[in-house]
């Protein structure tokens, strides 16, 4: 009985602590993954735009193992497929629809960021 | 396919070893909280299972989760009687000298009919017969009997009977239970021995043999399978 008293504090603790750890990486990976789109949607010349989609996604592949353990699949894929046809756009030079298809995956990695944040909402 | 299998498969394994973990009371009789532990086990972790969109994390983590909390609130109310009279409630007379306990009846919702069942599901036909009833805190209704209705036992009758103790099974289907030969603090060549005295060469032959340590023993052959 000892024995799973302790395993049950062990895992009652480590559960809010592994979910603050888990809470930072998305936000680190939602944060810079974000700063690479607000840089290509205000870099002036096609090659940059370019490079900073690249850097977004390689940057969001790199932890989207991590994000499909704690959030919806549904929510990650989103934003994979928005880089993937930004990247699409970017090579093809289509600034118009490629500034929406930038702002639709700031908004999608705004809900990934949000998803597993402890608030009011959230909870509730 | 595969994905929900393997994450079936793996919910399998998370709540099994939490069953375990929680003990034997919750595949038993279960306490108010116990039960809502189970219900609530079950429904969390047939949400990842249905759809492969939700991470496994979402079923895994609140099982562990309701889990701890189960071990830890049942040790705590082990050791101290307020919480645990808190959490499982008291047992509540229904019954006394053969009269019903109206005021405990309602408070527990029940019906005469619901209380007549769970006399008769222990045997007693007649309310006459009851001393005392009551609802325990797993909602299971225990009865003692009034003193002249109560069964006779080997003490009441000056018998002393030969002895015997908890029964373990050595062979079951053939196969020999070597720790349980060793709880009888017998050998195997003493199973040897009794199953060739009843009639049968290898344990292979045996479908089952139970033994106390009084030596006393229940002995079942092997059918012949060509014969059934």
């Amino acid at each position: 009985m000892r024995f799973k008293v302790i395993l049950a504090y062990i895992i009652l603790i480590s559960i809010p602590v592994l979910g603050f750890f888990s809470h930072s990486a998305v936000k680190a990976c939602c944060d810079e993954t974000s700063e690479y789109i607000s840089e290509a949607k205000n870099a002036s010349s096609p090659s940059g735009v370019s490079s900073s989609i690249e850097n977004a996604a390689r940057r969001w592949q790199k932890d989207e193992w991590i994000l499909t353990s704690f959030i919806t699949h549904e929510e990650v894929d989103a934003v994979t497929v928005s880089l993937v046809r930004a990247k699409a756009l970017a090579e093809i030079d289509d600034s118009e629809e490629l500034a929406e298809v930038l702002s639709e995956c700031l908004s999608h990695i705004k809900i990934v960021k949000n998803f597993d944040k402890l608030s009011i909402r959230s909870i509730f | 396919m595969l994905v929900p299998f393997v994450r079936t498969m793996i919910l399998y394994i998370v709540i099994i070893s939490v069953i375990r973990l929680m003990g034997k009371r919750q595949v038993g009789e279960l306490q108010p909280s116990e039960l809502v532990i189970t219900i609530l086990i079950s429904a969390v972790a047939s949400v990842p299972v249905q759809d492969i969109d939700i991470p496994l994390s979402h079923g895994i983590i609140p099982i562990l989760t309701l889990m701890s909390a189960e071990v830890i609130i049942s040790s705590f109310s082990q050791n101290h009687i307020r919480f645990r009279r808190l959490l499982t409630g008291n047992p509540v007379l229904v019954i006394r000298d053969g009269n019903f306990v109206q005021k405990s009846v309602n408070k527990l919702r029940l019906s005469v009919d619901d209380i007549l069942a769970g006399l008769r599901l222990g045997g007693v036909f007649d309310v006459r017969e009851v001393k005392i009833a009551q609802i325990e805190t797993n909602g299971q209704m225990s009865i003692l009997l009034n003193d002249d209705k109560l069964p006779a036992n080997n003490g009441d009758l000056n018998i002393k009977p030969s002895p015997t103790g908890p029964f373990y099974t050595i062979i079951s289907d053939g196969h020999v239970i070597s720790d349980n030969l060793k709880s009888i603090s017998q050998s195997t060549k003493w199973m040897e021995q009794i199953i060739k005295a009843k009639g049968a060469d290898r344990p292979e032959e045996v479908f089952f043999l139970s033994a106390d340590k009084y030596g006393n023993t229940v002995f079942s052959k092997k059918e012949d399978k060509n014969a059934l």
